[in-house]
């Protein structure tokens, strides 16, 4: 066998490998992944991030950062968790999920309290393709409407609403996230929905 | 079911009719049919929560997570330079500065700890610590240190002795003064009264000559003529 044959048959066979072990890293749950990650494996954190990413910028989206502060925040957070991989601790209240929720939602509430910041949020939404203009523009005003009657609400009403309507978490995530129970976050979850719905009123 | 209630049924169960209790579901589905102002709000409350859960973020991120690993590295490399700058100095550098002699090496840890801020201070033996010196050298200073008294001793004495004798000598100086002074007051004393004795002498023997007449008046007399004319004339 040629010099040339075996370096490619061995090229190949590297690359199936780290295929297989990133399918096996995808099946892992997050215990696994996170296990590895404080042992210092990028690829089981490369996996966290793309498990994570999208949730952490929507969550940051959902609380006024345009798409950019947005993404700037989820590198921010991945980066810092990677840095401070070894103070995580697994106990019973919280899992790594909701703990890096909490994480991008303490950065994105030091954000918005710096005095430079511009909320960006009734700038930044994404149009659905698929729809028609006149459906795309009627969008755009509700959307608009509504970012105007959520900055009404208080600031624990706020983060509640996000959180809630996150579909990557759940209810015991969400409360979990905020620190409150789930009695609670229901609770605040009931005024803020009135709230928001005297202001949807008015506006 | 009244419209209050079914709006605050909203608000605790949420926009989305599938996530209420069963029974619940129910009343809430005839009273929409029956009212259609409840059945108004139901419809822009959902819209509303459609807009809420729907996903602001488009598919394909996955450049962003190259970014972020490559940031990852980035800070990485920066805590790497933080520690290399941070690290022990090599073996080559790590020879000591002070060159004084070994004897301090017996000195204890605690002694040799830091009493101050000055890095002087840290490298100096405490004030408790056993003296570098060698026996033989404490006891040559002992004896240099006796000798050295004897010494002030002696320069002490010579000096008093010194003033002693400068007081005498002025006190001596003074007395010879004082009797050359007197002696010769009495050589002065006598050669005066040895020319008073002789001026005398000469009136008595040369005078009678030149005694003047009773009528004239007696002419002073001249102890320089008497003098000078006596020795003239002898």
């Amino acid at each position: 066998m040629s010099l040339g044959l075996r370096q490619t048959v061995s090229t190949r066979s590297d690359i199936s490998d780290a295929v297989s072990t990133k399918d096996v890293l995808n099946d892992l749950d997050d215990n696994s992944l996170v296990a590895r990650m404080v042992d210092g494996d990028k690829r089981a954190y490369r996996v966290i991030v793309e498990r994570y990413y999208r949730g952490i910028v929507s969550i940051a989206r959902r609380m006024g950062l345009t798409g950019g502060d947005a993404e700037d925040i989820a590198q921010d957070v991945f980066v810092r968790v990677w840095l401070h991989r070894d103070k995580w601790q697994a106990n019973g209240t919280a899992t790594f999920k909701t703990w890096l929720y909490r994480v991008a939602v303490n950065r994105v509430i030091d954000i918005k309290r710096k005095p430079q910041f511009v909320d960006g949020s009734d700038l930044d939404e994404v149009p659905d393709e698929a729809m028609s203009a006149v459906d795309r523009l009627a969008k755009h005003q509700d959307f608009v409407r509504l970012r105007a009657a959520i900055k009404k609400l208080s600031d624990q009403q706020q983060i509640a609403i996000n959180l809630f309507y996150d579909r990557e978490l759940s209810n015991q995530e969400a409360a979990s996230i905020m620190g409150v129970s789930v009695n609670a976050m229901e609770s605040l979850l009931k005024r803020a929905r009135k709230r928001l719905r005297e202001e949807l009123k008015t506006i | 079911m009244k419209i209050e209630r079914f709006e605050e049924l909203l608000d605790q169960y949420g926009w989305d009719l599938a996530s209420w209790p069963e029974p619940l579901r129910r009343e809430a589905n005839v009273l929409i049919s029956q009212d259609a102002h409840a059945a108004e709000l139901l419809k822009s409350l959902r819209s509303i929560d459609d807009l809420l859960g729907s996903d602001p973020l488009p598919m394909g991120k996955h450049k962003a997570i190259d970014d972020i690993f490559a940031a990852i590295e980035a800070e990485e490399r920066k805590l790497d330079e933080a520690n290399a700058a941070h690290a022990p100095v090599p073996d080559i550098f790590d020879q000591p500065l002070d060159d004084r002699p070994r004897s301090r090496a017996h000195m204890t840890a605690k002694a040799a700890t830091a009493h101050g801020k000055s890095p002087v201070r840290k490298t100096y033996p405490a004030p408790k610590t056993k003296s570098p010196l060698g026996p033989s050298m404490v006891n040559d200073a002992k004896q240099y240190g006796n000798e050295r008294s004897k010494i002030d001793l002696s320069i002490f004495q010579r000096r008093i002795f010194s003033g002693a004798g400068m007081v005498v000598c002025v006190l001596a100086g003074f007395v010879f003064g004082i009797v050359l002074t007197a002696g010769q007051g009495q050589q002065e004393n006598a050669v005066a009264d040895e020319l008073a004795l002789t001026g005398l002498l000469e009136q008595q023997f040369y005078g009678s000559d030149s005694v003047p007449s009773s009528s004239a008046p007696a002419e002073p007399v001249n102890r320089d003529r008497i003098a000078r004319d006596g020795v003239s004339e002898q």
